[in-house]
């Protein structure tokens, strides 16, 4: 949309010093653009490896637990998964990057729960939800390999949430960006042109005006 | 000591023991392209009218189950003496009163799935049978119990596991007991009782059977403790005393490590055993051959005891080898069902005892 502007020294002003903020959003934008990019970038190949981390680990856990389930039977392997794995509980903090708040979560367990923590007791180690009798070691090992995913799946979703909050606010300053570079700067340029034109056709009108006047009076 | 008693049921069980699948038969089975092939070769073995029941592949848990519970009633019903029977049936009985007890830790319904129908009694009739014990009261006693019946003996394994059940529900109160510790205490509770039972019928060779399944038990929970940094004390609370090894002196060693667990087994039976564990777990390889050669050793022991000629011996054995066929049957179908390589398949198969 055209910007309509009337044709005076004062709006002439006004329009040049919105061309040179303009100008001056759209330099620092752009910087915000080149380094949200370069955070989004990194952030991305980040989940990109942890992705991949965890579906190699996850593989692994899942045929671990295959094998715990062959030679266990599945009453038996029932009753051992009946109590949950030890409760967690997972802290939320919150970061910035070029102004985007960014969660950033991490899974703490608690004393209650599987493998649980004695504290206060040196002596006293972890110790899994089920009998030690009538399980095997495969078990064990599949349950290690399933904790050892959580923090990694806790990390990828808060990584994933980052990707998404980073790619919103890129768009975002993109279409600005945009915006003034191919709407706005263009626009007021023109409105700086045609105010400096009209108001040179209106200094030469004066001119003529005033030759004319001069001539008027000459003759009388 | 009524070893005469076994004759007729011994004779019968040398006629039915040449249907135990030998090692050939399994590598049929084990040689199946799928799951389907793999049951497919069970068709002409003791399983096929179980397997032929089944309306999917998937499903055939069921029929390892049926299997095992018609090999268990077959034998109480020749046994002249069913209580020894009924105690080995009863580890059955003791996991659903756990998937019962953890039920109610959790304040859940009990889940079916928990529950295993190889015991003496049906997880209902162990519900109902628990009820009075909640009033401080004495399982409910059948009309008439003939000596040596099926009945006396399911009403003796009813008995301990009220009991057992009575002892978990007081600690719980005062302490609030873990998972962890509700397993320990009822494993050790049937071990112990089962210990007792075949003491007192006087056949030294299921004493020997069970002192030694004792053994490895508390052999196999001592590596996988020290692996998993289980501490001292917790360890001391799940071991299991009656077996040929002294538990004190096992949790003693424990406390020094590995070395003290291997230590402890020095100069006895599973000595070699011990040694292999340790130096696997201090390794930082898996314990899975470890635990098939501790399986593989009770095959051995108990397979000595079928040479008895007369007594409980063959027909307990004859059904612990249908359990191990049973759980090699499972390891090679669940095999073929996740679709893992036969050698890693092969690599835990226990040894037959046919």
């Amino acid at each position: 949309m055209k910007i309509r502007a009337n044709a005076t020294r004062q709006e002439l002003t006004r329009l040049k010093a919105r061309i040179r903020m303009a100008q001056r959003g759209h330099r620092l934008l752009k910087d915000k653009r080149d380094q949200l990019m370069r955070e989004f970038l990194s952030i991305v190949h980040e989940s990109r490896k942890l992705r991949q981390e965890i579906e190699e680990r996850l593989t692994a856990a899942y045929r671990s637990f295959s094998l715990a389930r062959a030679v266990l039977s599945p009453s038996v392997l029932e009753e051992a998964l009946m109590v949950p794995g030890g409760a967690g509980e997972i802290s939320v903090s919150y970061r910035h990057i070029m102004n985007v708040v960014v969660p950033e979560m991490e899974i703490q367990r608690r004393d209650d729960g599987e493998l649980q923590d004695r504290d206060g007791d040196e002596d006293k180690g972890m110790l899994p939800s089920y009998g030690l009798a009538s399980t095997s070691s495969d078990l064990d090992e599949a349950i290690a390999k399933f904790q050892g995913i959580l923090p990694l799946l806790v990390r990828l979703s808060h990584i994933e949430r980052t990707i998404h909050l980073l790619a919103d606010e890129i768009e975002k300053t993109r279409r600005r960006v945009n915006a003034l570079e191919h709407v706005l700067i263009p626009e007021l340029e023109q409105a700086v042109k045609d105010v400096e034109m009209r108001l040179e056709e209106i200094e030469r009108a004066n001119i003529s005006r005033l030759m004319k006047i001069k001539e008027i009076v000459r003759a009388h | 000591m009524r070893d005469y008693l076994w004759a007729s049921p011994v004779g019968r069980i040398r006629t039915i023991e040449k249907g135990l699948l030998t090692r050939s038969d399994l590598a049929k089975v084990l040689d199946a392209g799928n799951l389907e092939g793999a049951l497919m070769a069970l068709r002409d073995s003791f399983y096929g009218p179980y397997v032929s029941k089944l309306e999917h592949a998937d499903m055939f848990e069921v029929a390892l189950e049926e299997a095992v519970k018609a090999v268990h009633d077959k034998v109480m019903r020749l046994a002249p003496e069913p209580l020894i029977i009924a105690a080995y049936r009863a580890r059955y009985d003791f996991h659903n009163l756990k998937v019962l007890l953890k039920a109610e830790m959790l304040q859940v319904p009990a889940e079916e799935g928990g529950f295993s129908r190889l015991g003496n009694l049906t997880p209902e009739e162990l519900m109902e049978a628990l009820k009075p014990v909640r009033q401080g009261q004495a399982p409910v006693a059948p009309l008439e119990l003939e000596p040596d019946s099926i009945g006396e003996s399911a009403y003796k394994v009813t008995c301990e596991l009220a009991a057992v059940y009575a002892r978990v529900l007081a600690q719980a109160e005062i302490g609030q007991l873990s998972s962890f510790e509700v397993d320990g205490l009822i494993d050790k509770s049937y071990y112990t009782w089962a210990a007792s039972v075949y003491r007192k019928s006087g056949y030294d060779a299921l004493e020997e059977i069970i002192r030694s399944e004792i053994d490895i038990i508390n052999l196999k929970m001592a590596v996988r403790a020290n692996l998993l940094g289980i501490s001292s004390s917790d360890f001391g609370g799940i071991l299991i005393p009656g077996g040929n090894v002294d538990a004190a002196r096992l949790a003693e060693g424990y406390i020094r490590g590995y070395r003290g667990v291997a230590d402890v087994y020095k100069h006895a039976r599973l000595e070699h055993l011990a040694n292999r564990g340790v130096s696997q777990a201090q390794k930082g390889q898996p314990l899975t051959g470890w635990e098939r050669e501790c399986d593989n050793a009770m095959v051995k022991l108990v397979r000595q005891a079928r040479k008895i000629s007369l007594g409980p011996e063959p027909v307990f054995g004859y059904m612990f080898g249908r359990e191990v066929e049973v759980r090699n049957l499972r390891i090679i179908l669940s095999g073929k069902q996740s679709l893992i390589p036969e050698h890693e398949i092969s690599e835990r198969l226990r040894e037959s005892y046919a």
